[in-house]
């Protein structure tokens, strides 16, 4: 924003002369932020002035920063699977290293409305180098199972239109991987290296297909579960560093608008969906649309800094991956700001995809005598076998509308305004709690353990009676008190389906063999009607904290 | 329901939107850096001014986003701009395109609301604040607090023979002696009445509103043909904070609710003035 953003040129704002206080505000904002000043390095945090901003280049720099003010924060990483700008074949290695004090961050956000950071798959990734050029060079790997990566998906792409256009199959093949080849070259920015091509070429290349509401271009190295089974070896094989962490849901719908998962209504007021009002402006965004031509572009990633814009990322894509956002749940002794603030601490914090589910999960023979109860998020000394509680009550079922006294503090126009006249409405009736599925991570002992082997997803499933009031049931796992290895469990709690926005993402048709063959995705611009809300089935959740179990020596 | 207006309404908003827009862009843009000369004008559009204000203002718009100096070209090329613009807003006119255009529409109506609070009285005095926080006491109190349990008994005679057990001793001795009793997974603490309808619904928070300290109340069917029993262990009622410890905060709303109250004032006049003639007919479904 200081460096790189510019206000609306005036060619812009007069085209849209009409919501031309928007435009000037907007210009004024960015004008105000880039006058600001930035810090002096070699000045201490707790001696800069409030009058410049201060920066922090890495986790660990961030936290030093914070600890010379003298504030106990809670940081909490968000979007960790977002494949929007963050390359693929991204990990927490870098992360956990111990300079970087992974000790120190307590919750990460394991859903929000960007999607569904939670579960890791294992596919084969591509790799790249970095010449000394600045070039990259890499090999695009096949696809992995149901995965196929974007760059292999371009190389389809010029494989198809090369056909088409009378060339011979062993032609196509040089251009499909030449395609592949300087898709690679430029990493997320590679579908500019395909002239013409349309949001709709590329399919359901790079998503996860068979994750719940998963997040766009989805980096499984930095899922919340690769989070839990990856450690960090850098400085003591005995002690490896490890995340700790409690769940949190959040929002992240760009809209100032926390919670607006109650209702699967509106979609663009609700999800952070958006985009051009017509052809004219999608052009004057985008640029106008090349002609597809059999043969990919190749782009230097100097040439590609030297025209930065938002062509650069998957924009309209990625707008059917928009969710309305999750919640935070916490047990907390009571509702002051700094109780509220402890439960966080302790990590006593369930996430949920949205609805208000009620979650509770419990390790019920901790202690020295196995008799005390610890909540989740809770870490764990023990040796025997762990005996577990959970207990899960389903969301309300929503009621149109608003409750009736909402309007005696607010007008009726001005709940339009904040939420187009829905909001929070519930009934008597509770949705169906369906399953429990229990999760247990066994973090790696060594670096060159395969983590997909250390996640057992599901360890456990609960099939649930349709209880109105929830669903709760006791396991044990015999098996941690005859291994070796530390151990960590979560609990999901799955409610009844119901219609949810983008829950389809990009609505395949599928062939026969199950192979997505089009795509009709749920475009934040004009190409989707703005009534449409893109519902589909989908089984919304809550997911407990984990808790840690750690061995003793006898 | 049917609306008509004389074409010389539209005529008047379009003038006015035009006006909202200049209004809205200096509101926008903040005061210019120099003395403008309204007394001139930079063109005519159709026998319609377009002042040399209105140009400076263009032209101040293209500075704040220049890093170099305006120069004679972008001042003609702010001019083109306004001329342009006019014309629009007089073929729009023309063509009906504020009586039909969705798009065209809900732009003028929020430059015209602009343009409403910018009539609108500021900052209230002394008194004037507090009489009307004496008068909207409810908007600033805290919610009171409830303290209950609720059980949910599967069939009616159980129902029964729960009311006869509650009759002859308690709340938590029925829920002991009849295993096939369920408490909700209410916090045995005292929490606000929206957060209690998270736990048990908002049937149940209306019946506990009913209720004294210590009561207890049911059975109340459910749809799954179940029932509720309800025991208020406590309600603490709501408290009002003193004036003087939240003048901020009832300023704020204060003027919140002078905003609303100039749109509507100011729809309201409009209406007044207006011919409207409405269709005597049934409203559509």
């Amino acid at each position: 924003m200081r460096e790189n953003q510019v206000g609306f040129p005036p060619e812009i704002i007069f085209a849209d002369a009409l919501k031309l206080n928007r435009y000037a505000g907007f210009n004024a904002f960015v004008e105000e932020v880039s006058a600001v000043e930035m810090c002096d390095e070699n000045t201490p945090s707790s001696k800069l002035p409030e009058s410049c901003t201060e920066v922090a280049a890495t986790p660990a720099e961030l936290i030093d920063k914070l600890d010379d003010q003298g504030l106990d924060p809670i940081i909490i990483p968000h979007g960790t699977t977002w494949g929007f700008y963050t390359p693929s074949g991204t990990t927490w290695k870098k992360a956990l290293q111990s300079v970087m004090k992974p000790e120190r961050f307590k919750l990460i956000e394991i859903f929000s409305g960007h999607g569904n950071a939670e579960t890791y798959r294992k596919v084969n990734l591509s790799e790249r180098k970095r010449l000394a050029n600045g070039d990259f060079i890499g090999r695009c790997v096949p696809p992995t199972g149901n995965y196929m990566p974007s760059c292999w998906r371009a190389g389809e792409i010029i494989r198809e239109r090369c056909l088409l256009s009378g060339q011979d199959a062993e032609e196509c093949e040089l251009r499909a991987v030449e395609g592949r080849d300087n898709f690679i070259g430029v990493g997320n920015a590679g579908h500019l290296t395909i002239p013409g091509v349309e949001t709709e070429d590329w399919l359901d290349s790079s998503q996860c297909k068979d994750c719940f509401l998963p997040t766009f271009n989805m980096r499984f190295g930095t899922s919340v579960q690769a989070s839990l089974a990856t450690q960090g070896f850098d400085d003591d094989s005995e002690k490896p560093n490890r995340f700790v962490w409690g769940f949190v849901g959040s929002s992240d719908n760009h809209r100032a608008r926390p919670g607006t998962g109650y209702k699967a209504y509106q979609r663009l007021l609700n999800t952070e969906s958006s985009g051009s009002v017509n052809q004219t402006w999608r052009e004057r965004i985008f640029g106008e649309t090349q002609q597809p031509i059999a043969k990919s572009t190749k782009i230097s990633p100097n040439e590609l800094l030297k025209n930065v814009n938002v062509n650069m990322l998957e924009v309209e894509r990625n707008s059917s991956f928009f969710t309305t956002g999750g919640l935070a749940g916490v047990h907390a002794k009571g509702r002051s700001r700094d109780e509220i603030w402890d439960a966080m601490q302790r990590r006593e914090t369930f996430a949920t995809s949205g609805p208000r589910i009620l979650l509770w999960f419990d390790l019920v023979n901790g202690g020295p005598e196995g008799k005390s109860e610890e909540p989740m998020g809770a870490e764990v000394t023990m040796a025997g076998t762990p005996e577990f509680r959970v207990n899960a009550v389903g969301s309300f079922v929503q009621a149109p509308g608003m409750p009736d006294f909402y309007e005696k503090g607010i007008s009726k126009q001005r709940l339009q305004k904040i939420c187009g006249g829905e909001s929070y409405n519930p009934t008597n009736e509770r949705y169906k709690i369906d399953r429990i599925e229990i999760v247990r991570i066994r973090p790696q002992t060594s670096p060159v353990q395969d983590i997909s082997r250390r996640i057992d997803d599901p360890f456990l499933v609960k099939k649930c009676d349709g209880n109105a009031d929830g669903c709760q049931f006791d396991f044990s796992d015999p098996e941690y008190a005859d291994g070796k290895t530390d151990a960590i469990y979560y609990a999901r709690a799955i409610q009844e389906a119901t219609p949810t926005i983008n829950a389809d993402n990009l609505r395949c048709e599928y062939n026969a063999e199950g192979i997505c063959v089009k795509v009709n995705p749920c475009f934040g611009d004009y190409r989707t009607d703005p009534e449409d809300n893109c519902l589909a089935p989908a089984e919304h959740r809550a997911w407990s904290s984990p808790i840690y179990l750690r061995r003793t020596d006898g | 329901m049917a609306r008509t207006a004389e074409k010389n309404t539209w005529n008047v908003a379009g003038v006015g939107a035009a006006v909202a827009l200049a209004v809205a862009v200096w509101q926008g843009l903040g005061a210019p850096t120099y003395q403008a000369n309204t007394s001139m004008i930079a063109a005519q559009v159709n026998d319609v001014d377009i002042t040399m204000a209105e140009l400076e203002l263009a032209i101040e718009a293209i500075r704040r986003d220049k890093h170099g100096a305006v120069t004679h070209e972008d001042r003609k090329r702010a001019l083109d701009t306004l001329i342009k613009e006019e014309l629009l807003v007089q073929r729009a006119v023309e063509l009906g395109l504020f009586e039909t255009d969705r798009g065209v529409r809900k732009a003028s109506v929020d430059a015209m609301l602009q343009f409403a609070l910018t009539r609108m009285e500021q900052s209230p005095s002394e008194d004037q604040l507090r009489a009307w926080f004496e008068d909207h006491a409810g908007l600033f109190a805290k919610a009171g607090r409830l303290r209950a349990s609720v059980a949910r008994v599967p069939t009616d005679e159980d129902a029964a023979q729960f009311a006869q057990i509650i009759t002859a001793s308690d709340f938590p001795t029925a829920v002991r002696q009849m295993p096939t009793v369920t408490l909700l997974p209410v916090p045995d603490i005292a929490i606000p009445p929206a957060k209690m309808r998270d736990y048990i619904g908002p049937e149940m928070v209306s019946r506990l509103a009913t209720l004294q300290d210590g009561d207890i109340a049911g059975p109340f069917p459910q749809t799954d043909g179940t029932f509720l029993f309800a025991w208020l262990k406590q309600r603490t009622t709501a408290q009002r904070p003193e004036f003087d410890a939240i003048r901020d905060t009832v300023e704020a709303e204060w003027l919140r609710s002078v905003r609303e109250k100039a749109v509507d004032d100011y729809i309201a006049m409009l209406w007044r003035q207006a011919d409207i003639d409405l269709n005597a007919g049934p409203l559509p479904q």
